[in-house]
């Protein structure tokens, strides 16, 4: 208990530190942000001074000393207000998230679960029947396919299922001519539109999880209270799951947890392969369009969710790890 | 009949023989001690004797007689019902033999249901019962092995070993990584288990002066090679191999005037080398041309048998003057 409540206490001093730095760096940078944004407009013809106070106060740019805008900045986050956006005026900075981030956590966050859990198992498989036909096939194939670079295998896959022949769409979350709403024929055609995406997703991550799982499995297996565990004649299954498996996906659950945090960040390159409109998306337009209060809520955003992943990964930790619990002994 | 019996036994890891043709006979009830510097094959002949090698580790050749029965050829699944109701381990230490994410009572609890299920309150009493017979309080039960001293979790391993009252232990090193002081206590537990459960024991260890205090019988190890077998206290008094006599200069008597520690020079030898010769020839310091060319055989005398010409040559002295 007294462990949760350190790293509680971790995790308040991380966000805190986090969002300062987000609100710091920009300010910090050479120039202002928004006087980029009114070069812009002068550079269109000469600007009313009415038009450019006009500009300044729609984008919050007056001239509050730091420390004012730094409280500002807080009070607007405890209201979920980020800005508004500079590429989708006058639509705010929350509204674009909130419209992408469901593509993504859906997409992701399902690929994410998903190459775990079948990459952690696969892992467990072939390290217990190592050498094995199953254990040198998967095991070789994932070699192969996390060595591919992730953008050139979607392509292949939408040069050949989307375009090649017209197997699955080659763009976008779902198909052009529907309204987004909650309803069979649009949830059909969303999944319909994933698959391809989710499956190169699939294809180049679970080789990691599979190839680190039956690595710290196969070293687990070597640990004496395995060969104890086997000297006891338990059945199979105890052994492979108690004793092995059950020490041997510590150091997995935590980065499992980690890249948790990652999922609302999306995966920029394949929502880009595949026009997706998901966070990556969002994001990459940000960059590309200097849209600063956007880029700062995404920022945020992925902050926020990683230090999050970060304390679940204790959590887990506290649960799955008595040494981690009672928080003594062999340190 | 005799409880084990091990008949040329020779074990591989790759090309490298670290057990290398040897035989043992161990009675019901008898304690053997198996003592021999690292690498000299101990640690693998108890593992093979449980078919517990690991990888590249392999029983090339020989036998393991457990009550008349094969071990060898026997398939996994017909081994796991002997597998610790018949023959238990402790091994080395008991640091790392414990699960680590289980409590130690779920360790004791998962053999005891592997074999002959009982009722939890029946399985309580029992762990509380064996946990006793280690001088460690019953509620410790409930923690997990982190939380145990070295010395504890040792003890809790023997318990462990004895939960379900096995014919025969291997012990690999039970007392290395401990101090003087709880080695000793943990020696002593040990002699006042055997006389309450009379089981049999493989006892493996590099300290000679342990082996000999618990030990009936003393089996020396030279690379893979078992070069001498005796009754301990015969041993001690009257080594008949070069090895052996070596071994126990290496421990003084603290009781006599001088006391002078005689290590043996030179190194063990490459267990992947297999020119003939005595293993132990390099470092001897009675080597006989013989000893170079020509490996002696093991001569077995009933309970007691020497591998080594010079030995040989006077044991035929002994018997015919």
């Amino acid at each position: 208990m007294r462990y949760l409540v350190r790293r509680g206490i971790m995790l308040l001093l991380t966000l805190w530190s986090a969002i300062t730095l987000n609100f710091l760096l920009p300010r910090l940078m050479p120039g202002n942000p928004a006087e980029v944004m009114l070069a812009k407009f002068k550079g269109k013809g000469n600007m009313s001074p009415q038009a450019i106070h006009a500009i300044k106060v729609m984008l919050g740019l007056n001239n509050e000393s730091l420390w004012q805008q730094y409280l500002q900045y807080w009070h607007e986050i405890f209201h979920w207000n980020f800005g508004v956006s500079y590429t989708y005026f006058p639509f705010s900075v929350t509204h674009e998230i909130a419209q992408a981030l469901p593509w993504t956590l859906v997409l992701i966050g399902v690929t994410t679960v998903m190459s775990f859990v079948i990459g952690t198992g696969l892992g467990i498989a072939a390290a217990w029947k190592r050498g094995s036909l199953l254990d040198s096939s998967v095991t070789s194939i994932f070699t192969f396919t996390s060595s591919f670079p992730y953008f050139w295998f979607a392509l292949i896959c939408i040069f050949l299922l989307g375009f090649e022949t017209t197997v699955f769409p080659n763009s976008g979350g779902f198909a052009a001519t529907m309204n987004p709403g909650f309803n069979m024929a649009f949830i059909g055609s969303a999944v319909y539109h994933s698959i391809l995406p989710a499956f190169t997703i699939l294809v180049s991550s679970l080789g990691g999880w599979q190839l680190q799982m039956r690595n710290n499995m196969i070293a687990a297996l070597n640990e004496d209270y395995v060969v104890l565990a086997r000297a006891k004649g338990l059945p199979e299954r105890t052994l492979a799951i108690l004793y092995a498996a059950r020490n041997a996906i510590l150091p997995n659950m935590t980065s499992f947890a980690m890249s948790l945090g990652f999922v609302v960040s999306g995966a920029i390159l394949v929502e880009l392969v595949f026009s997706y409109p998901g966070m990556g998306n969002l994001l990459y337009s940000a960059v590309s369009n200097e849209d600063f209060p956007l880029m700062q809520g995404i920022f945020l955003m992925i902050v926020v969710c990683v230090v999050l992943a970060n304390f679940a990964a204790d959590v887990i930790n506290v649960f799955l790890d008595p040494r981690v619990r009672r928080g003594g002994g062999e340190a | 009949m005799a409880l084990l019996e091990v008949e040329h036994l020779t074990v591989t890891y790759g090309n490298v023989h670290a057990v290398r043709d040897v035989s043992l006979k161990l009675e019901p009830g008898e304690i053997l001690g198996v003592v021999g510097e690292s690498g000299s094959g101990k640690s693998t002949l108890g593992y093979a004797v449980t078919k517990l090698l690991r990888s590249p580790g392999q029983i090339s050749a020989g036998r393991v007689l457990f009550e008349g029965q094969d071990l060898v050829p026997m398939a996994e699944r017909e081994l796991r019902k002997k597998r610790w109701k018949d023959i238990a381990v402790v091994m080395q230490s008991g640091m790392n033999a414990l699960n680590p994410v289980a409590t130690i009572r779920r360790q004791f609890e998962d053999a005891i249901m592997a074999h002959s299920p009982m009722s939890q309150t029946k399985m309580r009493e029992r762990v509380a019962e064996m946990l006793q017979l280690v001088n460690i309080d019953a509620r410790y039960a409930d923690n997990y092995p982190h939380e145990l001293s070295g010395g504890m979790k040792q003890r809790v391993a023997i318990a462990l070993a004895l939960v379900l009252d096995p014919k025969l232990i291997i012990f690999d090193e039970p007392t290395t990584a401990l101090d003087v002081v709880v080695q000793r206590y943990i020696v002593q537990n040990l002699k006042m288990l055997r006389k309450r459960y009379n089981f049999s024991a493989l006892f493996i260890s590099h300290d000679l002066g342990t082996v000999l205090e618990i030990a009936d019988r003393v089996a020396v190890m030279y690379g893979g090679k078992m070069v001498e077998v005796q009754a301990a206290g015969e041993l001690l008094k009257n080594p008949r191999h070069p090895y052996t006599e070596a071994l126990l200069k290496c421990f003084p008597d603290p009781r006599s005037e001088q006391i002078e520690v005689l290590g043996i020079p030179g190194t063990p030898p490459d267990l992947a080398d297999l020119s003939p010769g005595c293993p132990f020839h390099p470092r001897c310091a009675m080597a006989m041309d013989r000893c170079r060319v020509e490996t002696p055989e093991y001569i077995s005398m009933g309970e007691a048998g020497v591998a080594c010409h010079l030995a040989a040559r006077e044991v035929e002295v002994g018997q015919n003057g």
